[in-house]
């Protein structure tokens, strides 16, 4: 039998509408704590983010790694291999496939952090 | 330490530098960054009145190479003395003064919120001269005599990369992006150049800014000897953008005008090449500031949700490294 609803991710989206539209108005006149409350609004969305999209996430780079490096692994034994390659020069910087890889990667990871971030948007044309 | 008796410390201290009653009012904190904290206050002496700062150290530990604020002080004050727009040093705190260490300096009008200053049709004028004030003031910090800062640390570029990738490394986690990245400053590595004093910290959001342009430059800590092209590429890093990813330069400027008005005061040929070196060195340092920032955080040294929120700003370092490779 599954947990109960509130799904985590609604769990997280309950605490994320209190805190924007019970606490922060609140707190107008003390500087500090509506930056610290703001920080913190931003840190559940990433929390629900990385709850909605994160098995998605995992599933993708263990992929583009594995296709990179030819082999299958966990993410720990995938990172830890393409490292080792790229300190010791087995892994050409040059290499398209390479570039392409990491950008990739990068570019999921930021869809889950900040998809407001600027190089998120330019380069997935989002203005 | 409550502000009463910050204001009483503050008035001995500025007392006994200027050899008369100093009465001190309108104390307020102005930040509190990870790095230090500002104070604001009037010091009111012999018919005068003077705006000022006091710049007090944080009492954790800094990023790797950071000066304490004596030197500070000394590198600020050494710049004034070239013709750099900052504030000018008015006291070094001494230990018996109870303040911390920290120093007291001139307090110049002006915004400094690099979002205001992007955003607001006030700042307009000034927008359009920022690019071009930056190569000049740049040029203007290259040039001061290193005679005048021999406290300073130096590094090559090969040392300055190792000592980077040994923070990185120290912090264990997984960031094939950076890997890559240390790889590729190593491949790339620019002849020596001319030693100069670096501000090592030159960017959006450490300039004080009015409706004319550039007022002054903060936060000299970060100030070693190095490649002056240093400071070039970290004032385009896109973090210091804002958002404008289009505006090179601080979000504000565009590229020519950073490096023509460089080269015509400093009479230092730019290499965009090099420029991209420095600014590829500098995403990434950034990102380890971000990996040291949540660090401090995580080994429950100094626990804080905005240190912790940081540590998910290391994928846009991530990300921008690829689209400068990639570019």
């Amino acid at each position: 039998m599954p947990i109960n609803r509130p799904k985590d991710a609604e769990l997280v989206q309950s605490v994320i509408e209190y805190l924007s539209e019970t606490l922060k108005p609140q707190l107008v006149d003390n500087k500090a704590l509506y930056y610290n409350t703001l920080v913190a609004i931003n840190v559940l969305k990433i929390v629900e983010r990385s709850l909605l999209q994160g098995d998605e996430y995992s599933k993708r780079e263990t992929e583009l790694l594995g296709q990179l490096l030819k082999t299958e692994g966990t993410l720990d034994e995938l990172n830890e291999m393409l490292i080792a390659q790229i300190d010791n020069g087995e892994q050409s910087l040059e290499n398209k496939q390479l570039i392409e890889t990491l950008l990739d990667i990068s570019m999921a990871k930021v869809a889950i952090d900040n998809p407001k971030y600027s190089t998120y948007k330019k380069l997935s044309n989002i203005s | 330490m409550d502000t009463e008796d910050l204001q009483q410390k503050l008035a001995a201290v500025l007392a006994q530098q200027l050899g008369c009653t100093v009465t001190i009012s309108e104390l307020v904190k102005l930040t509190g960054g990870a790095a230090a904290q500002t104070w604001r206050f009037n010091a009111a002496f012999a018919e005068k009145c003077l705006p000022l700062v006091m710049r007090l150290a944080h009492d954790g530990e800094q990023f790797d190479g950071a000066l304490d604020k004596k030197s500070e002080a000394l590198v600020q004050g050494a710049a004034v003395e070239s013709g750099v727009p900052a504030a000018n040093i008015l006291a070094v705190l001494e230990p018996a003064a109870g303040l911390g260490e920290g120093y007291i300096m001139a307090y110049i009008e002006g915004e400094t919120i690099p979002q205001k200053i992007l955003g607001q049709s006030r700042f307009q004028v000034a927008r359009s001269n920022m690019a071009k004030q930056c190569g000049e003031i740049l040029a203007t910090i290259h040039a001061v005599p290193l005679s005048d800062v021999s406290l300073l640390p130096q590094y090559s570029v090969p040392q300055q990369i190792q000592r980077l990738k040994n923070n990185f490394l120290s912090y264990g986690e997984q960031l094939p992006v950076f890997h890559y990245a240390f790889k590729w400053l190593e491949e790339r590595m620019p002849a020596d150049a001319d030693s100069c004093l670096v501000h090592g910290d030159f960017r959006h959001g450490n300039l004080i800014v009015n409706e004319q342009g550039i007022a002054a430059i903060l936060d000299w800590e970060m100030a070693h000897i190095g490649n002056p092209m240093e400071d070039l590429g970290w004032l385009c890093v896109n973090s210091w953008r804002f958002g404008r990813s289009d505006l090179p330069v601080g979000g504000f400027g565009i590229r020519e005008d950073l490096y023509a008005a460089y080269e015509k005061k400093s009479g230092r040929a730019v290499s965009p090449d090099v420029v991209t070196f420095w600014e590829l060195y500098g995403v990434l340092k950034w990102g380890i500031i971000c990996l040291y920032q949540t660090h401090v955080h995580l080994i429950g040294k100094e626990r804080s949700v905005e240190r912790a929120a940081i540590g998910r700003r290391v994928s846009e370092c991530e990300l921008d490294i690829m689209d400068l490779i990639a570019a």
